[in-house]
């Protein structure tokens, strides 16, 4: 009984690519003419169009090497892959191709290693048939009948870890009818990584079974390293362009919600399938194993980031990347930030203190004043220019000995009394921020400003009703 | 003839082994006792009722306490000139066969005369062991003694799976690890190594002929006893990617013997 259950789950996995691949006479019957070695890319590059009319024979030579490279910032890892990179060379051919196969397996290596292109039809899609010592190469050969994108990996027991250590990419098998033109054409590719310290822990980190196995990663990231496609390695196109993604997930185990923030996916091409693609995608669901191809149109310039949508994966273990675009601006497709308000809910047109209109005692000194401010301040501004007055560094400007308020009563009496926004000069930093108009009385605004100009080692004025009520900026007083 | 008899004698005088039951020193070779083991893979044919992994018993076996080195591999080609690498037959070797031994005589470099002898095919290992009066151990005595009674095992399977999933910069000598319980040194951690019936476990090399055994895809996991065991499924496979005829950089040796 069990033993039937664990054939079937191997049978399911092993015969993917077999299931779905009846083949059809149409596609057996295209003549092979002429030879061609097969120009493999790292990722994120992918190889050119396929402009030939015919099936040929291609051949492909593709190194397996095992060695050490960068996961993350200190971070590295002992990576197993096809080429040199994970993912692995990306492979194009034609439908209707003959394809002859090496796998070279170096000799510094010491796994055995085999691959299973899902674009084959066959048994095991021709991991049986690649099985290859270190120092050793297999070759194999397979027609391709089925056009779509595929994912390839290494077959080799124990499966999980040869993928888990980056053994996957993509073979993209065109249609007869070739792939339309686009201005750029890029190869990603996300897999999930299992390493034995935390995410974040520097230096060499081993594989981690138990995590695999638990299926509970450490990273999950793009083209085999945390930052493999941000900053400097952001893809790139210009304002205008048509951009089309390959990609792929190799796992070995999570699935990718995947989504470019700002854009929307004119097609998408699910599962690498090549016929009628779905229009005006927002994130499109790439399983394990499989791949999608998707195009767009990139109308504003920006920074794009794509990320598996199953957020604390590119928050916190690497799965994003980036797309800038150049150009001039667009204004009617999206504006940029017009303004920023302070948002009042319907029935306030300001911010209505509770002290407001009671019964408040009115100063009689300076002292007096100074002390009733600092009530008032800790209620209404400590929140944004903290209770030491030195604000908050980009975002809200100091009162702290501020260049500002030097001098400057009827402004100070001004900014309380109808609010300030935009750009704004304080001891020299600029701020672009909001103040709400505060709804207070003369008396209340003296005592504040009275207060901030007697702490910090500002200059100790005295702002009096009189002033305020010469100089305040008459609110729109909003009757309930 | 007599000139071959002296020098055979000599050969046995200077490895200090006095007779050949004394060839089986207790400085070189280490008896293991009899025992038994839950093996990884089932055999061909005791599929049948596998609902339960029998577990197989092994006879007591005398095993060489480290895999051979190129001193002693060294003194083996001295004696068998067949097996130099000028002379060793095409069938019996890939283009490998001693590729590290890079004296202009083809002999082994003075400064990895202590380490593992390498890049050396089944046929040259087996015809090796039986010039010692010896064999190669079988899979299942290899593997029974790597499990060590399950010592420690977890610490085991840590320190196997360490060393499978990263390339080897530079072999060390034999025997600078501590011994297991047994005895038996470098099992882990220096080279593969060659058995008697490296590929008796496997399928055919084509899977359309093989049924569900293989080790590929998920029917990889469809024999194996413990799902959980990674650095088996390596050394499984690893076996089963090999030829008689093939060398590796990483791939040597040691040898067996009936203990009777």
């Amino acid at each position: 009984m069990k033993k039937i259950k664990l054939l079937a789950l191997g049978a399911a996995l092993c015969m993917a690519g077999l299931t779905q691949a009846a083949p059809t006479p149409k596609a057996t019957s295209s003549k092979i003419s002429g030879q061609e070695t097969a120009i493999l890319t790292d990722a994120p590059a992918v190889p050119p169009r396929i402009t030939r009319k015919h099936a040929t024979k291609v051949v492909v030579n593709l190194e397996v090497k095992e060695l050490e490279g960068r996961l993350a910032d200190g971070v590295s890892y002992t990576f197993w892959t096809f080429g040199g990179k994970v993912p692995g060379k990306f492979i194009r051919i034609r439908e209707g191709d003959e394809v002859e196969f090496h796998l070279n397996n170096h000799p510094d290596n010491k796994m055995p290693h085999n691959i299973d292109l899902h674009a084959v039809t066959g048994p095991g899609g021709g991991a049986a048939a690649s099985l290859t010592a270190p120092g050793h190469s297999s070759v194999f050969s397979f027609k391709a009948l089925n056009p779509g994108l595929y994912v390839y990996h290494c077959a080799t027991a124990p499966v999980a870890m040869h993928v888990a250590n980056g053994m996957y990419g993509l073979i993209l098998v065109e249609p007869k009818e070739g792939m339309s033109k686009v201005d750029h054409e890029f190869y990603v590719m996300q897999g999930d990584f299992y390493t034995q310290g935390k995410n974040g822990e520097q230096g060499l980190q081993a594989f981690s079974m138990t995590k695999a196995i638990d299926e509970k990663p450490d990273y999950v990231v793009f083209n085999g390293s945390a930052g493999s496609l941000t900053g400097d390695n952001a893809l790139k196109a210009k304002k205008g362009d048509t951009v089309r993604l390959y990609v792929g997930v190799g796992g070995p185990n999570l699935t990718s919600s995947f989504h470019v923030i700002g854009e929307i996916f004119d097609k998408v091409n699910h599962e690498g399938s090549t016929s009628n693609p779905d229009k005006n995608v927002q994130t499109t669901m790439i399983p394990a194993g499989g791949a999608a191809y998707m195009e767009f149109k990139v109308n504003v310039p920006g920074t794009y980031i794509m990320v598996d949508h199953s957020l604390t994966r590119a928050f916190n273990k690497g799965a994003l990347g980036m797309l800038k675009v150049s150009g001039d601006e667009d204004k009617t497709i999206y504006s940029g930030k017009m303004t920023d308000e302070v948002y009042l809910p319907e029935g306030t047109s300001m911010r209505n203190t509770g002290v407001a209109q009671a019964q408040a005692p009115t100063a009689k000194t300076k002292a007096d004043r100074i002390k009733m401010g600092e009530g008032i301040y800790n209620t209404n501004c400590a929140a944004c220019h903290q209770t030491t007055g030195v604000g908050v560094p980009q975002a809200f400007p100091p009162l702290a000995k501020a260049d500002y308020l030097k001098g400057a009563k009827p402004a100070a009496i001004k900014a309380v009394t109808g609010g300030l926004q935009g750009k704004l000069v304080v001891n020299g930093n600029e701020y672009n921020g909001v103040m709400p108009s505060w709804s207070l009385n003369d008396e209340e605004v003296a005592n504040v400003l009275t207060y901030i100009y007697n702490s910090w080692g500002n200059d100790g004025d005295e702002v009096t009703p009189e002033d305020v009520k010469q100089h305040r900026i008459t609110p729109v007083k909003h009757e309930e | 003839m007599k000139s071959k008899h002296t020098t055979f004698i000599s050969i046995l005088i200077l490895s200090s082994c006095l007779s050949p039951a004394a060839a089986v020193s207790a400085e070189d070779m280490v008896l293991v006792p009899e025992g038994s083991f839950t093996p990884f893979f089932l055999k061909k044919d005791d599929s049948a009722n596998s609902s339960s992994v029998a577990a197989t018993a092994i006879a007591a076996f005398w095993l060489d306490a480290t895999p051979v080195t190129n001193r002693k591999f060294q003194a083996f080609v001295n004696q068998h000139p067949d097996w130099h690498k000028s002379n060793i037959k095409k069938i019996f070797t890939d283009s490998h066969y001693l590729e590290h031994w890079q004296s202009a005589q083809g002999s082994a470099d003075t400064a990895d005369l202590d380490k593992p002898v390498v890049n050396v095919s089944w046929f040259a290992a087996a015809a090796y062991c039986e010039a010692q009066d010896k064999r190669l151990p079988s899979t299942d005595e290899w593997e029974y003694t790597l499990t060590d009674n399950e010592r420690d095992k977890e610490n085991l399977q840590k320190q196997i799976m360490a060393w499978y999933s990263v390339p080897n910069k530079e072999l060390p000598a034999v025997r600078t690890k501590p011994a297991n319980g047994f005895g038996i040194y470098d099992l882990a951690g220096l080279i593969w190594e060659w058995t008697a019936d490296f590929n008796s476990y496997m399928a055919p090399p084509d899977s359309r002929n093989s049924g569900d055994k293989n080790l590929f895809c998920g029917s990889g996991s469809l024999n194996a006893s413990n799902l959980g065991d990674y650095a088996a499924f390596m050394r499984y496979s690893y076996r089963e990617s090999l030829k008689g005829n093939f060398t590796g950089k990483n791939l040597g040796f040691r040898c067996a013997k009936d203990a009777k």
